[in-house]
Order: structure tokens, then C-alpha cells, then sequence
């Protein structure tokens, strides 16, 4: 297919006429990935029957709703959140002011001296030791077993990866009353014993939540290991076996090795879910979660929750701005140093 | 092809964008999917559909209707419809719907930050409504002579109105008085010649009446005279031997939400503060303008005993010019004291309840209500004494008691059952006869948005006003057998049409003074988001705990929580904003 190049694109196109014919680009780009057809090297509408131009103006049109909700949400939300975090909320002025880094301060200063921001960031610490420890090993060991095709393979995945469909709410539902219900009654049959719930229990509510989190994200993690171990060249594996690799040496030198790229992004995101990482806790609990449960980030949204609550929220959202920019300057360089090293140091495939 | 493909992305987009289109246009038809009448003016309000639901709302709406149903308020159209929404929205994201949203009227059940809301320009001003006498409606008074003094310095903004308090509510002990009747759990005037030791159980049961003509104990009023409360706990020491006595007998004296138990038990300790504080203390909280008599200079546990040891302070004087500095003081109040110990005492007791609910995040309000409704008619369950729960609890369980009256017939009605708001016990003896307190824990206001069409503000107000006649506010107890938090008789006649529990909550009303959590000093103006309930902590260790999460799950004594006060209380004053 032939495509003129617009001469409007030139040098001395306004602002607005380059940025149109770069959405214009992305439309039709976006048109030819829909219908897999090959996309030119450079666009116009000139070239276009007055069909394909309708077609264009069409998928123009159905691209602005989530490119306008993209700048709003994302763009302008993260432009004004950062604003806000420099802001304070005079309520004599009913408006925000300038407080310079007044809540950067208070911040800091919550960080050490607010017994519940350290519980929040012991507990996300035990979050994601845990996730590394426990669930990435069971994960890939399992995804192992469905990329093998073993013994009913397919019905532990499909088993496995039902939380991932129903959606959270209803999953912490079910899991909240199978332990808290379900689970005493049928020890208390058993045992003769009254029994209380795990949820109900302070010293056990921690426990079961992670074992929660660990079960109800095993599905994702499962999915995206297998897709990545079902790339991997027969004709390695095929290569390995008939030199005598035993299944064990198969998984640690081909699996990981060639999944390694999927697997590095994994635990580098892993580490922004240090300051992120809810633990389900509204879901259970609602915005008054047990504070010995908290992490950072259920910490933050409980925060906004109550504050709006209260109807305070002006007052609450500048701080909580400042949180989350400070927790951005720990998380930014920590994924970008741990991607470099997994980068580094993983395992090497060439 | 390519045709077919583009009516598959219109069928998609229509498919997903259909729910948002549904919502449009159902708000237009919301509650009872009433239509648009096009030869009618129209008015939409917003009622929070929560405890105390919409029943009464749609019924002012027929009377409204009925009434200016031959006038004008709009070229070309006679007569008016109010069209109701219902929603769940509380405070702050009241506010933002507030702003977005296309509705006249807002009955909200917590608005905290109504000073806020006026400075933003939200709320129409509504001081002819307010002030002028509802004689349109053969009422005599003025929505204005049915505030309390606190109300109407509150809710005066510079000189104008821009709200109506609407609900009461607050929160306290709900006991089935079938149940206490049936079980004689009723103490004997002379219990404590036949009780030594409390501790033991053996001599538990002879504290009780025999047989319900027995000489009951004067209860929390001191008063034999009055039955309402004879033979009921005056004091938590008698709380507690009721507990022990009911548990002995095989029953269970109390039940309570646990998803929400720290939520709910902050009602009762603000129930039971304000009723040993008195209303003129409990106001000092907001108003920080009087002086302070019942601060604690120390407290101290006694084993074994209902509560520790308390010596009181001297009085203090708080007032404008002191307020911040010692405002934190109110934080040593012995009534916080008291209210903790009590709640440490049942939080510590298990055989009083059922651990394996009480505490669970599964276990919610209806689900406790329901329990507590279905206890004494089920085989098999054991009879549920008390409740803790609020004015609005029978409202809430309606559907309950609707199917509960389909199983059981009528016996099982709301008529025909005999729950009681029980009167408060006193901490020790030597509050007995003390005239009980209510704090309304509530900010519930009646208002009109700003910004809408002037005849649409003159119907609203209208409106705002005939929900507010004395027929009006009958009609609301009587619907819902809660009371509204303004000043209005109730006949014998009403009072025949109301349930039990009703009428417990609107006698409890007349025979208690009242409290409000609100005041028009500028420092609570400024700050009211750390005058909620929620707003208050203890200071343990440097780490500010819930006190009702911290004495379930960290196991802190009262006495713990309650040293721990004043570290919080200087915190958040010192992070005040002085108007």
C-alpha cells in the first residue's frame, strides 16, 4: 500500500497540526493492530478513499474516550497530587495555600515517630518476604507442573486460578466466613471444642490474611509463568533431555534461565507492592482495620477513607500527597537498582 | 466485513456504556420508579437510606403532594412531585456528590464540617424557613423555637440558617424485656443483705426477684417510684452480676456486631461518658468554654472491683483565651475512665457472649440484630438477653422483623415483643438518681443546595418546613420509632401507635438531658474533623491506638488507654487551626 507523506508535518506545522497528525498516526496504527494489517511507515488522510477516511475519523473517535480519560486521570490527577503535596488546606480561606514542605516534615516525622507507620512498613516487609519466599517458588514450581502437562494439570490450574476470576470482594467474602465460620464449627464437631474463628482471633488474623493474599494472587502469578515457560523452544528442552537432564536441571537450567526477563519484572514490580500492597485489609475490615494488620498501603487509603469520612478530606489530602511522593522517592531508584541488578546478576541465556 | 466489525465495536461499547445510560436515566425515577409527571414541578431529595430508612420521607412526600397539588410553582405546570433518591452517602462524599449531582433537597444522617460546607457557598440559605412560624401548616411555632440553645447557635452561620437538624441518634443498651420478665432477671430492692460477695456465683441468684411482684431495686434513678427502670442495673458492679447471673442460667446477656464493634462500642462509650458527665460537661467538649468539675487527677485499677479508683481534679476553667493550652485536660475526664473500664469489663468476660462472633469481620449488624430478634423465638438458640446498638436498631431490622412475623406470625411483630432502650447504669453508687444524659451523637441536617433555581429554593423550602411541623415530626416517630433532634410533643395517641422500643426511646428522651458534639466556638468550627468519634485515640508508647481496638486486640487496660488520652489530646491540639 502506498501512503503519501502530509506535507503539513513539515517544519513549520503549528503545535497543533503536528499533534493531531501524531494522532492520527496512532489511530490508524492502532487500526492496523486491531485488523493485523500492515501499518505504513507514515500516514495521511489525503491518500485515504473517503471510506477509509470515515474509518479513520470512526477509530479517532472511539480512541478519544480512553486517551481524554488517560490525560484526566492519570496526567492531571498526578500533576495535581504532586501540587498538592507543596499545599495546605486553610479552612478560614476555604482554599489551598502554599505550606512549602511543611507536610514533608510531618512526614518524616510520622515515619519516626508514629508507632502505626512502622508497623505498616514491618508488616508490607513481611508481605513481600513472604511473597518471595513462599508464593514466587510455589508459583513456579506449579506453573512448571502445568507447562509439563503432569497429572491433572489442567484441573489444579483451572482450581487454582478461579479466585483470580471472581472478583476480590466476593473471594474475601467467602474466605472470611469459610474461616471464621465454617472453619470453627467444623473443628468444634470434631475437637468438642469451642473454637474461635481466624479472623476473630488477633493473634491469628495476620497469618491468615497473608495465607489469604498468597492463595488469591497464586492464579495471576501461575498464568503469566506459564505463558512465559509455553515460549520457551521445544527444541531446547528436546536438546536437554536426550543430554541426560533430569527434570530438575531442566527447570533450573532452561525454565528460569529463559523466563527470566518475565520473571525479573515480576520481582522488580514486587518491590513497588512493599508501599502499595493493601493485603486485602479493606475488603476484611473496612477503613478501621486492627492497626497490628496495617501496611503502608492500606495505611494511605485507609487514610483518605476515613478523611472523607469525616469530611476533612482537604485537610487530609496534602499530607497524604507528601506521603505518597515520599514513598515514590524510596520505591523509583529501589525497582530501578533491584531491574539493573536482576538485569546484571540473573541468569544469562546467551 | 469491515461493516460487520464496526457494529460489533458500536454493540460492545453500547453494551458497556448501557449501565452508565441505565443510571442516567433511573435518576430521573428513583425510589418507588416514580415517573416524571411533564405537567408538574418537580422537586429531588435526597434522603440517606440508612437505620432509619425512607418510610417516613415518602410519607411527608404524600401529604406534600397532597397538599399543593392545585398550585403553581412553574409557568405552565401545577402541583409538585417530590422525587426521592436514596443513598448511602455520609460526609464527605456527600460533599462530592453535592457538587456534582442534579438534587434540591439533602436529608444527610452525619454531615461533620457544616461550617465548611457554608463557607463554600453549598447551602442555600434558608433563615426565612427557619425563623418564620409554620402557621400555613397549623403549627404556632417556628422551626427556630424547636432548637435546643446549642442547635441554634450552631447551625446560625453569621446570622442565617443554612440547615434543620433532622435524626437523633445515638447509642446504648437494647435489652428484651419479655425475656427479663420471663427470667425475673430483676434486681430485689434488698439484694445486697442477700449477696456478701458478688464474685460468687452461688449466691448470684439470690439478688434477683423471685416473681415479678417481688420489690425490685430502684434502678439507675433511684427511684422506686418510677417502674421503668426498677430492678435494672443502677451501677456497673450490677450490670456485671446481671451479666454473670444471666450467663449462669444458661442464657446469653450480650450480643453486638463484630465487623463493626469498634465503631459501635465508640457509641456506647460516648453514651456512657455523657451520662455520668452530665450534659453541661459533655458540651465542654466542643463548646471549650466553662468549667471543667469531673477531670481525673489519677486513676487506678482495684482487683476485683467494677471500676478502679478515681480522685478527681480540682475544677478548671477553660475559655477562649485559654482553650488550646488547656483543652487537652478535657482528655483526663473520669467519665472516659468509667466508660473504658466498663467496656474493658465485657470486652474481658467471654462467657458473657459468643467469642466466636463477637469479634469476627463476618459477623455484621444485621447479623447481630437478627440474632439477638431471632434468639428467644428459635428452638434451639439460646435466648439473647442485650444488644448494643443504637436508637435506630428496630428501624434497621424491619425486613428482619417483617419475615420473622411471616414465620412466626404475629407474636413476632415489633408490637408485639417488648424491647427496651435500657436506662444507663451509673459507674458507682454515688451517681445514682444523677439525671440521665443523652449526646446525640449525630450531625444529621436537613438542607438545600445552593446555586439551583430560585422557585425551586422557595418549594424546597416549603418542603423543609412542612417536614418539620409538629404533624410532621409525629409522624417520623411514629414511623420510625426513633425520635428527631428537635423539641415536639407526642400524644397518648401516637405514642399507642408506636412499638415498645419506640416508646422506651422517646421516654428515655424526655427523662434525660440532652447533649450535642458540636458548638460555634471557632475552634471547633475549624477543626471539627478531630471532635468525631473516631478522632479519639490513646497515646501508648508513643503509637496512637483506637482505645476500643486497643483494649480488644492490644489487651490495654482502661487505665492504660485511659493515661494514654492526654498525650493524644495535646497532639491534636497542637495541630488545631485558631480562626
Amino acid at each position: 500500500m502506498r501512503v503519501k507523506t502530509d506535507k503539513r508535518g513539515g517544519e513549520g506545522a503549528s503545535l497543533l497540526s503536528r499533534l493531531a497528525k501524531k494522532i492520527r498516526i496512532a489511530v490508524y496504527s492502532f487500526e492496523c493492530l486491531l485488523f493485523r494489517r500492515r501499518g505504513p511507515k507514515k500516514f495521511s488522510t489525503k491518500g485515504l478513499s473517503k471510506r477509509k477516511r470515515n474509518d479513520v475519523i470512526f477509530y479517532a473517535l472511539m480512541a478519544m474516550i480512553p486517551i481524554i480519560q488517560f490525560c484526566i486521570f492519570y496526567i492531571v490527577v498526578n500533576i495535581n497530587y504532586i501540587l498538592l503535596s507543596f499545599r495546605e488546606y486553610s479552612i478560614a480561606d476555604g482554599r489551598f495555600i502554599f505550606a512549602g514542605f511543611r507536610n514533608f516534615v510531618a512526614v518524616i516525622n510520622d515515619f519516626s515517630g508514629n508507632g502505626l507507620m512502622l508497623t505498616g512498613l514491618l508488616n508490607s516487609l513481611v508481605a513481600y518476604a513472604v511473597g518471595l519466599g513462599v508464593s514466587l517458588p510455589l508459583g513456579l514450581l506449579f506453573s512448571f507442573y502445568v507447562y509439563k502437562k503432569m497429572l491433572f494439570a489442567n484441573n489444579f490450574r483451572l482450581i487454582l486460578f478461579l479466585p483470580s476470576i471472581v472478583p476480590g470482594l466476593v473471594m474475601t467474602m467467602m474466605y472470611g466466613y469459610f474461616v471464621d465460620r465454617a472453619l470453627p464449627s467444623l473443628l468444634q464437631l470434631i475437637t468438642h471444642k469451642e473454637t474461635i474463628g481466624l479472623l476473630s482471633d488477633p493473634a491469628k488474623q495476620f497469618g491468615s490474611i497473608l495465607f489469604y493474599c498468597i492463595w488469591a494472587g497464586f492464579g495471576g502469578g501461575v498464568l503469566i509463568y506459564t505463558g512465559a515457560m509455553s515460549g520457551i523452544d521445544d527444541s531446547v528442552v528436546e536438546s536437554a533431555r536426550l543430554d541426560g537432564a533430569s527434570m530438575l536441571q531442566e527447570f533450573f537450567r532452561i525454565t528460569i534461565p529463559l523466563i527470566w526477563p518475565t520473571l525479573s519484572i515480576f520481582l522488580a514490580t514486587g518491590i513497588i507492592g512493599i508501599f502499595t500492597n493493601q493485603l486485602a485489609l479493606f475488603n476484611f475490615f473496612g477503613a478501621d482495620a486492627p492497626s497490628h494488620l496495617t501496611t503502608l498501603g492500606y495505611y494511605m487509603y485507609a487514610a483518605v477513607q476515613r478523611s472523607v469520612a469525616a469530611g476533612g478530606s482537604e485537610l487530609q489530602y496534602p499530607y497524604l500527597s507528601a506521603l505518597g511522593l515520599c514513598m515514590t522517592a524510596i520505591i523509583l531508584p529501589l525497582t530501578l537498582t533491584a531491574r539493573r541488578l536482576l538485569e546484571k546478576l540473573g541468569p544469562k541465556t546467551y | 466485513m469491515r461493516k460487520i466489525k464496526q457494529i460489533a465495536v458500536f454493540i460492545l461499547v453500547a453494551v458497556l456504556g448501557a449501565p452508565t445510560w441505565a443510571g442516567c436515566r433511573t435518576k430521573l425515577n428513583e425510589m418507588g420508579n416514580e415517573e416524571v409527571d411533564p405537567t408538574m414541578s418537580q422537586l429531588y431529595v435526597l434522603n440517606y437510606n440508612g437505620g432509619f430508612g425512607s418510610d417516613w420521607l415518602m410519607k411527608a412526600r404524600d401529604r406534600f403532594e397532597e397538599t399543593y397539588k392545585d398550585t403553581s410553582f412553574e409557568d405552565g405546570k401545577k402541583g409538585v412531585q417530590i422525587m426521592i433518591e436514596p443513598t448511602k452517602e455520609l460526609s464527605g462524599t456527600l460533599k462530592m456528590a453535592w457538587k456534582v449531582r442534579t438534587f434540591d433537597v439533602a436529608f444527610a444522617e452525619s454531615l461533620q464540617g457544616y461550617n465548611d460546607w457554608v463557607r463554600e457557598g453549598l447551602l442555600y440559605d434558608i433563615t426565612d424557613a427557619v425563623t418564620e412560624p409554620l402557621t400555613e401548616y397549623g403549627d404556632a411555632k417556628s422551626v427556630k423555637d424547636k432548637l435546643n440553645a446549642a442547635q441554634d447557635s450552631f447551625f446560625k452561620v453569621d446570622g442565617k440558617y443554612y440547615g434543620i437538624p433532622h435524626y437523633a441518634g445515638y447509642g446504648g443498651i437494647v435489652y428484651d424485656r419479655d425475656l427479663f420478665d420471663k427470667n425475673c432477671l430483676y434486681l430485689r430492692a434488698d439484694w445486697r443483705s442477700y449477696v456478701t460477695d458478688v464474685a460468687d456465683s452461688n449466691q448470684w441468684a439470690d439478688a434477683f426477684v423471685a416473681k415479678l411482684t417481688d420489690a425490685k431495686a430502684p434502678g439507675p434513678d433511684g427511684d422506686a417510684a418510677t417502674d421503668y427502670d426498677n430492678g435494672l442495673p443502677a451501677t456497673y458492679e450490677e450490670f456485671f452480676l446481671l451479666c454473670n447471673y444471666i450467663a449462669d442460667i444458661g442464657l446469653t446477656p450480650l450480643t453486638w456486631t463484630g465487623q463493626h464493634y469498634a465503631g459501635y462500642f465508640q457509641f456506647t462509650q460516648l453514651a456512657m461518658r455523657a451520662n455520668y458527665d452530665g450534659a453541661e460537661q459533655t458540651n465542654l467538649w466542643t463548646s471549650l468554654d466553662g468549667a471543667a468539675t469531673k477531670l481525673a487527677a489519677s486513676v487506678t485499677a482495684v482487683p476485683g472491683a467494677a471500676v478502679g479508683n478515681v480522685t478527681l481534679a480540682p475544677p478548671l476553667t477553660i475559655n477562649a483565651a485559654n482553650a488550646v493550652e488547656k483543652g487537652p485536660e478535657l482528655y483526663k475526664g473520669a467519665g472516659l475512665y468509667y466508660a473504658d473500664k466498663f467496656i474493658e469489663t465485657v470486652f474481658n468476660t467471654p462467657k458473657w457472649y459468643d467469642p466466636a462472633k463477637q469479634f469476627s469481620p463476618t459477623h455484621s449488624h444485621i447479623d447481630a440484630q437478627s440474632d439477638f430478634l431471632y434468639s428467644s423465638l428459635e428452638p434451639g438458640q439460646k435466648d439473647i438477653a442485650m444488644l448494643f446498638e443504637s436508637t435506630w436498631w428496630e428501624s434497621e431490622s424491619n425486613s428482619v422483623i417483617t419475615r420473622m412475623t411471616e414465620r412466626y406470625g404475629e407474636r413476632a411483630s415489633k408490637f408485639n415483643r417488648n424491647f427496651q432502650f435500657m436506662p444507663l447504669p451509673h459507674p458507682t453508687e454515688a451517681q445514682i438518681g444523677q439525671k440521665g444524659t443523652i449526646l446525640d451523637s449525630m450531625v444529621s441536617l436537613g438542607m438545600i443546595r445552593a446555586g439551583i433555581p430560585e422557585w425551586r429554593a422557595e418549594l424546597g423550602k416549603k418542603f423543609l418546613r412542612f417536614v418539620n411541623t409538629d404533624e410532621s415530626l409525629k409522624e417520623f416517630t411514629v414511623t420510625t420509632n426513633t425520635t428527631k433532634a428537635l423539641d415536639y410533643p407526642m400524644d397518648e395517641a401516637d405514642l399507642a401507635k408506636m412499638s415498645n422500643f419506640g416508646r422506651s426511646v422517646y421516654d428515655t428522651q424526655n427523662r434525660s438531658d440532652m447533649a450535642v458534639q458540636f458548638s460555634s466556638n471557632p475552634l471547633f468550627v475549624y477543626n471539627s474533623q478531630h471532635f468525631t468519634i473516631y478522632a479519639l485515640k490513646t497515646r501508648i508508647n508513643g503509637t496512637a491506638y483506637a482505645p476500643i481496638t486497643g483494649m480488644h486486640i492490644n489487651k490495654f487496660t482502661a487505665e492504660q488507654v485511659f493515661n494514654g488520652y492526654y498525650a493524644h489530646g495535646q497532639d491534636i491540639f497542637s495541630k488545631m487551626i485558631v480562626g
